[in-house]
């Protein structure tokens, strides 16, 4: 897939903030040790990145880019994004050589470049008293940096208007970010004394994290599944309808988009698009009693609590 | 899923007397080896236990996942195994109690974590001293005894964990009747994994608190609260799901009133054979979903066709004969019910190879398809249908036998044979009388 926009602002705006922060920062010396750590921890946590609806792909990396280029500085920092995005992305996902170079590009070294400036900008390497503080706000900059940059991208590469995507993705993910900050904070502090177990911890809570989100939209997954099998549960019934259900749901939930609805609201309503043919079940008993319809229908479904909002 | 209630036997109540003495006479004599040394971080720990308990996540089976686990491994390593014992009695006390369990398992379960506490702590002690981990470097948590430090950690969390998974297995196979390795198998084996993992995370989460203080506990322990949460409403999701299957089974009964019941009478009965067989309680879940759907297909088969009364043409014989293709054909789509689809898909196969839908033989043909077999003929012959009249039930078991060995698989059929004879005993056979969706 072919969409230049996207293409052009990953690569700026990464390459932007890259040179911005080289440009404010002084290189460091960094141990090869290190860097292998840091390179297998990312390795790690991106290819258990967390698969949301529609497509989206959060990986929860971000703290882990960000304490690299706390503690390693900026080229190493940039080495184990540019190594290991590609190295995933290519391997694990199948997804194809340009895209995995922008996607690096674009998401990691917008990340390592927002937090080394804002490094910079809090102090220099963090000490003691001022440490949590200066961490706390180096965490949030790269992580919220992080969302901004994954969901305006999405939203080019969908052609969907940025500002939903921007709110739907806060509104979806901002406990992960909240807890990848936290994350930031436990290896920045511990990291300076435990080295490697220090990052070990980051790791756990991050997959901890990873593993609650992904088993809760697994099974929403799973829900979306059944509505879709009682809907062609259906059209069985009638051979000359099919694809009307499909018809009906796609042309609805665009009205509804129309309308201004979002989230929730639109999803509930493409639901009972699914599920309006339901009551036909019944009906086909005594054939030609269509007002009896939609009482079968919503009497059929009365037991699905996860439907309750669409009878 | 559940077994009735008998009376506590005095076996158990043995058990459970020596189990609790020497629990709590261990845990008391403890004190003086691993003196405690009470500060503001020890309370802050303990109401984090306290908090977690109260916050811990239901399961979908019963019972419920807490993640106090980390918080008492630093309690272990800041303030010794006493004060350890004392944070994990106090959690599991507060569970059971919140859970509004009987008097008798509140007290099992408060001696058998100090007796594994106090055990798993005398392991702790001496591996770290085996390292040369001696205690006063472990209340500061040194640079230094990093990774050593995870060797004796870890020893304590699986001793622990052992003990007292073992304990409360055998105590409920003394009060149900099951195999404890089997209770075992299927409540907590899957856990050791996670244990050790929140173990290392626990012996982290004390150095951090030694660096910040109270701080520490904060920063672990906000992520570990927002997947609690989500890990809730997955919880909750799952429940959930059992309806919505109910929901596709109303779908199918909609249309044909012969099926009214019978899904939920096949579960039932396949569910109890294969627990008598003893298969696994994933494989049991799997067969009672099954059961619930097998019949699912029929929803594509014209209702003229189902309810006709006379005999059917070879066309119709065809017709009905997809009906385990149509289901799996609506239902495959769904990551959730596909290890369920190759039971329904079979379930009418023969052991001879004469049935249908693939046209399997023998051992080929899946266990769970070869139990919601029987189960289904025994429902089908008990009920009245168009076609013939009802037979009694020991018609329809003399039925079942005749045709062990050439459609039905012969364990299979003596171990539903055993089921019925409980059922009836036991005098909980109202399955025909009370199911309705």
């Amino acid at each position: 897939m072919k969409n230049h926009r996207y293409s052009i602002f990953g690569i700026t705006l990464g390459l932007a903030a890259l040179t911005g922060a080289w440009a404010l920062d002084s290189s460091q010396q960094v141990e090869p040790g290190a860097l292998l750590v840091f390179l297998v921890a990312f390795l790690v946590i991106e290819a258990l990145a967390i698969d949301f609806p529609r497509g989206d792909v959060h990986t929860l990396s971000a703290p882990v880019t960000i304490l690299a280029s706390v503690f390693l500085g900026l080229p190493a920092a940039a080495v184990v994004v540019g190594l290991g995005v590609p190295l995933v992305w290519f391997a694990t996902r199948r997804r194809t050589a340009d895209r995995c170079m922008t996607d690096a590009i674009t998401r990691g070294f917008a990340i390592v470049g927002v937090s080394r400036i804002g490094i910079i900008w809090v102090g220099t390497t963090p000490v003691s008293s001022k440490m949590l503080a200066s961490l706390a706000v180096v965490g949030t900059v790269g992580v919220v940096g992080d969302l901004v940059v994954s969901q305006v991208q999405s939203a080019l590469r969908r052609r969907e208007p940025i500002g939903q995507m921007l709110l739907g993705g806060a509104r979806l993910q901002w406990t992960i970010l909240l807890a990848e900050v936290s994350a930031v904070a436990v290896g920045g502090v511990l990291y300076p004394h435990i080295g490697v177990w220090g990052l070990f911890a980051v790791c756990l809570i991050l997959l901890v994290v990873r593993q609650a989100f992904s088993l809760y939209l697994s099974v929403k997954r799973t829900y979306e599944a059944t509505i879709d099998a009682l809907s062609r549960t259906a059209e069985y019934q009638k051979r000359g309808q099919r694809g009307h259900v499909r018809r009906v749901t796609r042309l609805s939930t665009e009205v509804g988009r129309r309308l201004g609805w979002t989230g929730a609201r639109l999803e509930r309503l493409s639901h009972v698009a699914m599920l309006h043919e339901l009551g036909e079940l019944r009906a086909g008993e005594s054939a030609g009693e269509e007002p009896a319809d939609q009482v079968a229908a919503s009497e059929i479904l009365q037991d699905v609590s996860f439907l309750k909002g669409a009878v | 899923m559940r077994r009735p209630q008998r009376s506590a036997s005095a076996r158990l109540l043995t058990f459970v007397s020596v189990v609790s003495v020497l629990g709590l006479g261990l845990a008391t004599v403890s004190f003086q080896w691993w003196p405690i040394h009470a500060d503001t971080t020890l309370m802050a720990l303990l109401a984090l236990v306290v908090f977690s308990e109260l916050m811990a996540v239901s399961l979908p089976y019963g019972g419920t996942q807490s993640v106090s686990i980390p918080l008492v491994i630093a309690i272990l390593l800041l303030h010794g195994a006493a004060a350890a014992t004392v944070a994990l009695v106090a959690s599991g006390a507060l569970a059971d109690l919140r859970a509004h369990k009987e008097p008798i398992r509140v007290w099992f379960n408060i001696g058998q974590l100090s007796l594994a506490g106090v055990v798993a702590g005398g392991s702790f002690s001496l591996v770290s001293e085996g390292l040369g981990l001696a205690s006063q470097v472990l209340t500061r948590v040194d640079d230094g005894i990093f990774p050593a430090v995870i060797v004796p950690g870890v020893s304590y969390s699986i001793v622990l964990f052992m003990l007292t998974t073992l304990l409360v297995s055998v105590a409920v196979s003394l009060s149900t009747g099951d195999k404890w390795s089997l209770v075992w198998k299927g409540s907590y084996s899957w856990q050791l994994a996670t244990y050790v993992a929140l173990t290392v995370m626990g012996l982290v989460l004390a150095k951090a608190i030694v660096l910040i203080g109270v701080a520490g506990i904060v920063l672990f322990a906000g992520p570990i609260f927002v997947a609690r949460g989500v890990f809730q409403s997955y919880v909750r999701l799952v429940d959930a799901y059992a309806d919505t299957v109910k929901g596709l089974v109303a779908v199918l009964e909609a249309k044909d009133k012969y099926t009214k019941g019978h899904s939920e009478r096949v579960a039932h009965y396949a569910t109890m054979t294969a627990k008598y067989l003893e298969l696994d309680e994933e494989t049991v879940s799997r067969i009672e979903l099954a059961a619930l759907l097998h019949d699912f297909g029929k929803i594509g088969i014209d209702s003229k066709v189902l309810r006709k009364d006379g005999r059917l043409s070879e066309e119709e014989i065809d017709a009905i004969r997809r009906h385990p293709t149509i289901a799996t054909d609506i239902l495959s789509d769904i990551p959730f019910l596909a290890p369920v689809l190759p039971a329904i898909h079979h379930h009418h196969e023969r052991l001879d190879g004469a049935g249908y839908t693939e046209g399997l033989s023998g051992r080929d043909i899946p266990l769970e398809a070869r139990i919601l077999a029987v189960a289904d003929a025994y429902d089908a012959m008990t009920t009245e249908r168009p076609y013939r009249v009802r037979a009694d039930e020991s018609e329809a078991i003399a039925e079942l036998r005749s045709c062990c060995g050439t459609q039905f698989d012969p364990e299979v059929v003596s171990a539903f044979e055993r089921v019925l004879l409980d059922l009836n005993v036991s005098g909980i056979h109202k399955v025909r009388a009370g199911s309705r969706p």
